[in-house]
């Protein structure tokens, strides 16, 4: 990108050059008459984890780097790629890891906080398969994470969240590192106005319903590198069959373009008091099919989906129960107060038409439970219709005229690669209009300078890149520790070079880019590689023989 | 031993091998690293959301009680339901299927016919500069990587001169109907014109190079000279004779070869984006789609299996100096 920018080879021989200079110290170490006097033990070899450069050539780069950097500190690192799998059983999920890479993607539900500050580093999630898997245990984070999850009012939650990420910024116990920017290509000549939003770029919900097409077009080609799984709302597992099946089913809420819940299906969400809300939804709408859109409908979901519904019935949880007060309106009684309630429950499940629904999976033969469905020609309610899905080659969704928010183009057509070059060349040939996914910076370059129809969409994504530490495991237990290996981590290079400088160099689990969440002000480490050093010797580590050893007992 | 008998004992075998085949499948997707739902964590499904999927999937079953489910289910030609897709195995498969066999087929067709030609005309120009010519291009058709030639292809016809589209089966947006009008339209074989051509490539060069070293021993027959000496003419001794009698290797190389190109064809799906068996094969194994992956193995495996068998047969038949034992 810009021509200010380290090349990889600099960044490499700045590598080597500080190579040298590590192992000249680790001499005059040895020559001095400290020795091993006043250490401990020799740190063990720590392990690596990163993807294989196949899945993700951004964590496997930048994983090289940081352990190149981690050895300037005396330390023996191994890097270990692993295939995706591999990494869920052993480290996400078995917890069996020294360090691992990883990155979590934004995406609309979670600019809500509360995944990144309770379900990721509260104390209580910390079992085999939880998502604490760095068993990080606080009491005072625990507070907040708590609090944040109790505080209706958003001021005193935003005052929560941000303690949240001051005291996690403070003990380490992961290294965000950068949040990518989501830079998505797309044909600029035929569309007026081209909606983006950050978490899901070019894939988001807005970008289907409010694009704005020129004269004379009126299809949106929307090419992603995979193909929807499945349209059971019913499963929903993964991201971009969730993304798809939002356009055909509505949702009480929707996230806005600036993260927020807003009502959606419903006119007006309010909350009585802590625990029980009230949903008042819009009165004259229909089913694909021509049926009318009743409570009963809404009733019907929440009971359902939470019943049957590995995914959404989690989402669901928080609901202790579900009641139509009148013709139009519902109330919800939660078990205990639960902020994220508008964004991640009502945000995320889907209503579902009762009169297809409850005959399923009883009518139907060799279906057992509900998720086992196809759903061949799903009916919902929402502002696309969907048409016709040939798989692995195309999706035809046609706009809902009747819909309160009707999409400006008149067709959706979604086209699956079997890889992001695929979808690349078919944007130049212009046989598709957009590519939901981000090309790598090479490309994206490319097709910027060089093809003139083509202009980018690049907003920064809420996800991010990160490292993460055993907080229970030797050595990374000591907080000092880890806030030196967080010091050593070049993260302005990685972003530079790894990025190709698409990115935003991050301190804190909440991007900057998620303006109302984010804190600014936490404690910043990284890109210190002589402040990590002395941080380690302040601990009373010792750098004998060019290996770093424990402090003495 | 007589045919029948030989007939008999192979299709014993065949039986034998399937089992073994299945159950070595079953074992080893069930020990690969993950489960169906590994490649869904980061797209948000908590712990206790990924145990409630593989309680739906009935995957918390010991495994010896799922072996004896999916056998049973296999023998009724029942292949379950995707995990994935929540849709019946074989709906998906069956058209994955056609989409490969076509273009797979089509490919080989065109391999074996020029491969079978021109391995004869060098054959027969033995120590001429067109034979090492040929057996140049053919190696280096043969040692090329089907994605590199795919790319070269794609880079010279749909880039350079725009001849033909980058990919996919169809245009984008068109509308079909029934079987004739899937396969058989303009649209569809303009589409296929390059990704057969790098399948063919690819494969031209075995047949290529078998049928000139089988020429050339044929050519030092007796009964070639005999020929000459009648005066026939040179096109008419080289394909009605030497051709001919060259040709048996051929069939049997070609049935094994088109069972392991239907199974390779995965590159060129991916270079071309086909969507055919050989992409659905590689992704759901890395989904851990057991179901489906089963399927896949046990189509393409099939089409291996099937081949041998008819190579087998074949050649009993074709040269009587086989015996069955």
């Amino acid at each position: 990108m810009g021509a200010d920018n380290k090349s990889r080879r600099d960044v490499l021989q700045i590598a080597g050059g500080t190579a040298s200079v590590g192992v000249i110290a680790g001499l005059a170490g040895c020559m001095g008459d400290s020795g091993t006097e006043g250490a401990g033990e020799p740190i063990d070899t720590i392990e690596l984890i990163v993807t294989t450069a196949d899945y993700d050539p951004v964590r496997y780069e930048f994983g090289q780097l940081i352990a190149e950097h981690w050895e300037e500190l005396g330390l023996d690192v191994e890097v270990n790629p692993m295939a995706w799998n591999q990494i869920v059983d052993t480290a996400m999920d078995g917890q069996d890891f020294d360090t691992f890479t990883l990155n979590w993607a934004g995406r609309a539900e979670r600019l809500d906080p509360d995944v990144f500050c309770y379900d990721l580093h509260h104390s209580s999630q910390t079992d085999e398969g939880q998502r604490n898997n760095v068993n990080y245990v606080s009491e005072e984070y625990d507070e907040y994470a708590e609090a944040q999850r109790r505080a209706l009012d958003e001021d005193e939650r935003q005052e929560a969240v941000h303690r949240c990420q001051e005291i996690f910024a403070e003990d380490q116990p992961r290294t965000p590192i950068a949040n990518q920017t989501q830079a998505m290509p797309y044909h600029a000549e035929r569309f007026d106005e081209v909606v983006t939003m950050m978490g899901e770029g070019l894939m988001s919900f807005w970008t289907a319903v409010e694009t704005v097409p020129a004269d004379g077009v009126d299809t949106l080609r929307l090419g992603y590198p995979s193909d929807v799984n499945n349209l059971n709302p019913n499963d929903g597992s993964a991201t971009h069959d969730q993304q798809t099946m939002r356009l055909i089913y509505d949702r009480l809420a929707r996230i806005d373009q600036d993260g927020f819940p807003e009502p959606w299906l419903a006119t007006e969400i309010e909350a009585v008091d802590e625990t029980t809300y009230e949903v008042t939804i819009r009165d004259d709408q229909q089913w694909h099919d021509g049926e009318d859109l009743t409570i009963d409908d809404v009733v019907f979901s929440f009971e359902y989906l939470d019943e049957h519904s590995p995914v959404l019935g989690a989402v669901t949880d928080p609901i202790e129960s579900v009641e139509a007060i009148d013709d139009w309106t519902v109330e919800f009684v939660l078990e205990e107060p639960y902020a994220p309630f508008e964004a991640v429950t009502l945000g995320q499940v889907f209503i579902i038409p009762q009169h297809i629904w409850e005959d399923v999976p009883d009518e139907l033969d060799d279906v057992e439970r509900p998720a086992d469905w196809e759903n061949p020609e799903p009916v919902g309610s929402g502002p696309f219709e969907f048409v016709e899905w040939r798989r692995d080659e195309e999706m035809r969704l046609e706009a809902f005229d009747d819909h309160f928010s009707p999409p400006e183009v008149d067709e959706l057509i979604k086209v699956p690669g079997a890889d992001v070059s695929g979808l690349v060349r078919l944007l130049e040939d212009e046989e598709i209009d957009m590519i939901g996914w981000v090309p790598g910076p090479d490309t994206v370059n490319r097709l910027d300078d060089d093809v003139d129809h083509v202009d980018i969409s690049a907003v920064d994504d809420p996800g991010w890149y990160h490292i993460n530490y055993h907080n229970e495991r030797e050595p990374f237990t000591d907080p000092e520790f880890r806030r030196a290996l967080a010091d050593a981590i070049p993260k302005q290079d990685i972003v530079d070079v790894v990025l190709d400088g698409m990115g935003t160099v991050t301190h804190s689990p909440i991007a900057e880019v998620n303006e109302f969440w984010h804190n600014p002000d936490v404690t910043e480490y990284g890109d210190d590689l002589g402040g990590a050093q002395q941080r380690l010797e302040e601990a009373g580590y010792v750098l004998a023989d060019g290996r770093l050893h424990y402090p003495e007992e | 031993m007589g045919l029948r008998e030989y007939i008999v004992r192979r299709i014993f075998q065949l039986l034998v091998t399937y089992w073994a085949f299945l159950t070595i499948i079953f074992v080893l997707f069930r020990v690969a690293p993950g489960d169906p739902t590994s490649m869904f964590v980061m797209d948000g499904l908590t712990g206790e959301q990924r145990e409630r999927e593989i309680a739906r999937l009935g995957l918390d079953q010991p495994l010896h009680v799922q072996y004896v489910e999916y056998i049973t289910q296999l023998l009724s030609g029942n292949f379950g339901t995707s995990f994935r897709y929540s849709e019946p195995v074989w709906d998906v498969l069956v058209v994955k299927f056609w989409n490969t066999i076509l273009l797979m087929g089509t490919a080989l067709i065109v391999a074996y016919i020029l491969g079978i030609t021109f391995g004869a005309l060098l054959g027969w120009y033995r120590g001429k500069k067109v034979e090492k010519v040929g057996i140049v291009a053919g190696l280096v058709a043969r040692s090329s990587p089907e994605f590199w030639t795919g790319i070269v292809l794609l880079s010279i016809f749909a880039f350079w001169l725009g001849w033909f589209p980058s990919g996919g089966m169809r245009s984008v947006g068109a509308e079909i109907g029934s079987f004739g009008e899937r396969y058989f339209s303009a649209d569809f074989v303009y589409h296929m014109v390059l990704p057969v051509l790098a399948g063919a490539i690819y494969y031209m060069a075995t047949p290529l190079l078998l049928m000139r070293n089988t020429m050339m021993d044929i050519l030092k027959a007796d009964f070639i000279e005999v020929k000459k000496a009648e005066g026939l003419p040179e096109r008419r001794i080289l394909y009605r004779h030497a051709a001919r009698n060259s040709i048996l290797p051929i069939v049997t190389v070609a049935a094994i070869v088109s069972g392991t190109a239907i199974g390779g064809s995965l590159i060129i799906e991916t270079v071309f984006n086909w969507p055919g068996m050989g992409r659905e094969m590689i992704e759901s194994v890395t989904y851990n789609d057991y179901p489906m992956a089963m399927g896949t193995f046990f189509l393409m495996g099939s089409v291996v299996i099937f081949m041998n068998f008819i190579a087998d047969l074949a050649y009993v038949y074709l040269d009587p100096r086989v015996q069955y034992d």
